[in-house]
């Protein structure tokens, strides 16, 4: 199933908490334009996108705004294409072409192997528990799509969107990546 | 006088080491052959470090470690020539010497720039932040790193982060020269404690 909205959600950015604060201040959000303030509807929304990407690899639109309003989020839909339009939501197609539109930056520290045959990896604080463990591919995408001019450059690079079923796959790997606290997306610079 | 005139300090004056990339973890080699590496990426490139870089790389993430303070803790280790993995990281740029006080902090803050390795979380007392994964581990860091990190993705250095936040925020009440000078004093923890790595700001982003 694809067409406009049919595909997951991303949320685009870097979650910086709240201001000085903690209870009234905006949630704040960093992209690459400057820091964005969101109200709690806002973060409502955006916040449920990133938790998506685990275990369902993400919400398409329709269910991403149920679940907003099922969470006590108001006037789900202005703010759904507000956010859109701010550029801190991106809709996903299955043939990466919202990948040409954002890059992802990879959070954490790697750690690397953690047997001998290649088949889990970790991510963390260096000297410290693993905080996330992937396979082969999920940590491939996490040190490779970083490099390129967009995400989407980088997943043809690798050799890894040469069709939308790959591509489909790279989606579900970033959305799971974002879900678990170890990639975030940025806006490309061109359209901010 | 502007960043980039500014006058080298007297090689007498206090330096420390400030380590630059970020970790990209272990390697094992295909199929057996060769020898299991540990990588760190600086901005489009990828070095993989021998076992007496990484353990310079990574001890130099303790607070204040100068060449000679480093090159004695390697040799405790059991490093055979700390000299040479300390030049080696030097020169490939893994490492940068930068003196301490308000000069040398707003050169290194012109030269380099934040990259988050976790995310914010929510603001804590004392004028501080807590930055983490949700849900896993929080640290908590000063307010002058904070902003700078705030503007790390959309700023091409330090400098210009702190600058930005000073245009909008007159009631920090703080001059550059002061603000980096702070956050030089404020950085060292989050290098550390692996909430962000650092890169030179001419370095093109991955």
């Amino acid at each position: 199933m694809s067409g406009p909205g049919l595909d997951p959600v991303l949320p685009v950015g870097l979650a910086l908490g709240r201001g000085r604060v903690a209870d009234t201040s905006p949630h704040r959000v960093a992209n690459t334009g400057g820091v964005e303030l969101l109200d709690p509807h806002e973060w409502q929304v955006w916040s449920l996108a990133a938790a998506a990407g685990e275990p369902r690899g993400g919400l398409d639109r329709a269910r991403l705004q149920a679940a907003a309003r099922e969470l006590g989020a108001e006037r789900v839909s202005s703010v759904y294409y507000g956010l859109l339009e701010r550029r801190l939501l991106i809709e996903t197609d299955s043939r990466g072409e919202w990948a040409e539109r954002v890059t992802m930056h990879a959070l954490l520290s790697g750690l690397g192997q953690l047997d001998r045959e290649g088949t889990q990896y970790a991510l963390g604080v260096i000297g410290e528990t693993p905080m996330v463990r992937l396979d082969a591919a999920s940590y491939d995408a996490w040190q490779w799509l970083p490099f390129g001019p967009t995400l989407g450059a980088a997943a043809k690079t690798l050799g890894v969107a040469g069709g939308v079923a790959d591509f489909r796959t790279v989606t579900d790997r970033v959305a799971t990546l974002i879900a678990r606290g170890a990639a975030y997306l940025l806006a490309t610079k061109e359209r901010q | 006088m502007t960043v980039a005139d500014h006058p080298r300090l007297p090689d007498a004056a206090p330096r420390v080491l400030i380590p630059i990339g970020v970790p990209l973890g272990l390697q094992h080699p295909a199929a057996g052959a060769g020898e299991t590496v540990f990588r760190i990426r600086l901005g489009r490139e990828v070095y993989a470090l021998t076992d007496d870089m990484l353990g310079a790389w990574l001890l130099a993430h303790s607070t204040g470690h100068g060449r000679a303070s480093l090159a004695a803790a390697l040799a405790r280790d059991g490093v055979a020539d700390p000299v040479a993995a300390i030049e080696s990281l030097l020169g490939a740029g893994l490492l940068l010497e930068t003196g301490l006080g308000a000069e040398p902090a707003l050169v290194l803050a012109a030269t380099c720039r934040l990259v988050p390795l976790m995310a914010g979380v929510r603001p804590a007392d004392g004028g501080q932040y807590v930055v983490g994964v949700p849900g896993s581990v929080e640290r908590r860091v000063g307010g002058v790193f904070y902003e700078v990190f705030c503007r790390a993705t959309s700023t091409p250095s330090m400098l210009e982060a702190l600058a930005g936040w000073l245009a909008v925020d007159p009631d920090a009440g703080l001059s550059l020269d002061v603000a980096a000078e702070r956050l030089l004093g404020e950085l060292a923890e989050p290098l550390e404690r692996g909430v962000v790595a650092l890169e030179r700001a001419a370095e093109q982003r991955p």
